[in-house]
């Protein structure tokens, strides 16, 4: 089952987003795969003390983003194909990297002096992957 | 459904609540916020009926008397148990008093809590976070579906109040309706599904928190930008009539 | 040959059963008497715990009124004392030894022997009246438990809860009180002799509530 264990609310960001982006990470990551359970809409309210509206909301935009299935009674489960993974992951990409852009060009930074800045912190140890960030 | 129609309370020449009209379905959990001496305390005994009150309160339909009241419950601060009494007595009050009480529901709570060691000692012994915790057993193991709680939490470290909203996400049922009144905005914003506003008596703010996340703004920004429209409303009078630019 | 009859009842086979001796008859018999005491006693606490507030400790209660009742009763012997002393009068002792009833004496009004002797009553149904609103008050100690009582569908609980004990203790007050006036009252009519009962009634509502000055 999907753990929500090490799944820390921002402030400044809805909730039921979080929830979309922890999912998403997770399966980037490959710990989340095809077939795995999500935790029940009650259970993971309580866990996360959030209320149900939110979840729901969550629950239903995973869904809507078919990377979820539903059935009454039924735990919901992950649908995912090496495709659909591949889009995430590819989204989550360009969130990162417009986010970056963003940064960079609001700085008045050129494209040149974006990439020398991304080189020199390529090998910095602070930038490597970080335990926590796998779900 | 909860429905409050146009009530008002007064004491003398004192208005503790001024036209309120609000309606609580099924299934919501609502935090009911307001400063001291808002009419929080007053709008939830008007409902169990302490009070009288002009206009009308209804509980899925009907007045609200002793025939429908057990499907009420409330928890506060004042704490509304038997001092001299233990928990177990008080288990047994309740199952000879209110037909729908969830005994497994109040043991567990109880052993959630750690009080079950406990339970045949007077509830005088209890800390006061303890009779906090008790109180809302009370309260949510009566069966009611609408489930009244007067700050509930008022000497209960941060700690205590995080488990008492997530067994409270876990253990209500979809038909349980929770109104909460507190002044910790920002730690119940994310449990409560709408938040409403009482200031002087009257209701000056009623939102989803849905539609709070829609717009970006945080409980207590909006809280506050309702509060300082309050202020802009007196202040714009009084510059009405003296003329002066405030 | 006719077969012996057996008087006592038993069946001729009962040597087979094992039968209560003599002694366990006995047993049995204080088991049952036992059985019964606890029988009632645990009705006595349900009915307690049922029509009391719940969680007082009515101990310091029940010693009021007893205390308070035996008070009353000593007080009301007083009575015996005025009407022997008021039945005395009525003789004369002319040679000093045996005594003459003086016919021409009249007994003195009963409300002026009785001189509110059934007072200690009426003052103890009066204190349980403050016990009333001492059980109302009990709500509102500490906690507030009367937000508990006002929500339960049963009207009444509150009321049988807090009236019940006073009431009781006030109907028993009453009631002695009114066994004081009979037992007094027929004291006076048919312990002074005849000749000497005055010819009217001898006695008020105001007099024998608030007394008109003693013998």
């Amino acid at each position: 089952m999907l753990s929500f264990a090490h799944f820390q609310p921002e402030d400044g960001i809805p909730i039921y987003q979080q929830i979309l982006l922890h999912v998403k990470r997770g399966i980037v990551a490959g710990v989340v795969q095809n077939g795995d359970e999500m935790p029940s809409r009650r259970v993971l309210s309580a866990l996360l003390g959030v209320n149900p509206n939110t979840i729901q909301k969550a629950y239903r935009m995973l869904e809507e983003e078919a990377l979820m299935t539903s059935h009454a009674g039924a735990k919901s489960v992950i649908v995912l194909d090496e495709a659909r993974a591949q889009a995430v992951r590819a989204e989550l990409l360009a969130c990162d990297a417009r986010g970056a852009v963003r940064a960079f060009r609001s700085a008045g930074l050129t494209l040149s002096e974006s990439q020398a800045l991304l080189a020199q912190y390529w090998d910095d140890a602070q930038t490597q992957p970080n335990p926590k960030d796998e779900v | 459904m909860l429905n409050l129609n146009h009530v008002t309370k007064k004491y003398g020449t004192q208005t503790a609540l001024s036209d309120v009209s609000l309606t609580l379905e099924r299934g919501e959990i609502v935090g009911l916020f307001g400063e001291n001496g808002a009419g929080k305390t007053t709008l939830m005994q008007s409902i169990l009926g302490f009070h009288r009150f002009e206009g009308d309160i209804t509980l899925d339909g009907e007045k609200i008397t002793h025939k429908n009241i057990t499907n009420i419950s409330y928890a506060t601060s004042a704490h509304s148990f038997f001092a001299n009494l233990s928990a177990a007595a008080h288990r047994d009050f309740y199952q000879s008093h209110f037909k729908t009480f969830n005994g497994a529901r109040f043991d567990a709570l109880m052993e959630f809590f750690s009080l079950t060691a406990a339970r045949h000692k007077p509830l005088f012994s209890f800390s006061t976070g303890q009779k906090n915790q008790f109180e809302v057993i009370l309260a949510l193991s009566q069966g009611a579906d609408y489930i009244l709680m007067d700050e509930p939490f008022a000497g209960n470290d941060i700690f205590n109040r995080e488990d008492f909203y997530k067994v409270l996400l876990g253990i209500l049922e979809p038909h349980e309706t929770v109104l909460l009144s507190t002044h910790l905005i920002e730690e119940v914003s994310d449990f409560i599904g709408r938040a409403v506003l009482l200031h002087k008596g009257q209701i000056i703010g009623d939102i989803r928190t849905e539609d709070l996340e829609e717009s970006g703004m945080t409980l207590t920004a909006y809280i506050k930008q309702q509060y300082r429209y309050q202020g802009d409303r007196v202040s714009k009078a009084l510059s009405a009539l003296t003329g002066e630019d405030l | 040959m006719e077969c012996p009859d057996h008087h006592d009842g038993h069946d001729r086979y009962d040597w087979y059963h094992t039968k209560p001796t003599h002694d366990g008859n006995g047993k049995q018999h204080m088991q049952k008497i036992r059985a019964l005491g606890h029988r009632i006693q645990a009705a006595m606490k349900r009915f307690l715990t049922h029509h009391t507030p719940p969680g007082m400790n009515m101990r310091g209660e029940f010693a009021f009124f007893i205390i308070g009742t035996l008070l009353a009763f000593l007080y009301a012997l007083g009575y015996l004392v005025r009407f022997a002393d008021a039945k005395d009068a009525l003789y004369r002792y002319p040679y000093g030894g045996r005594k003459i009833l003086d016919p021409s004496a009249v007994m003195p009004d009963f409300e002026r022997v009785f001189d509110c002797a059934w007072a200690g009553f009426f003052i103890v149904a009066l204190c349980m009246t403050g016990y009333i609103l001492y059980h109302y008050l009990y709500f509102y100690q500490n906690t507030k438990s009367i937000y508990l009582m006002r929500r339960l569908e049963q009207r009444w609980e509150l009321h049988r809860r807090c009236l019940t004990a006073p009431l009781i203790g006030i109907g028993l007050s009453l009631a002695f009180a009114a066994l004081c006036f009979v037992f007094a009252y027929l004291i006076y009519r048919y312990a002074t002799p005849a000749v000497c009962l005055p010819e009217h009634a001898g006695m008020s509502l105001r007099g024998l509530l608030f007394g008109v000055g003693g013998v």
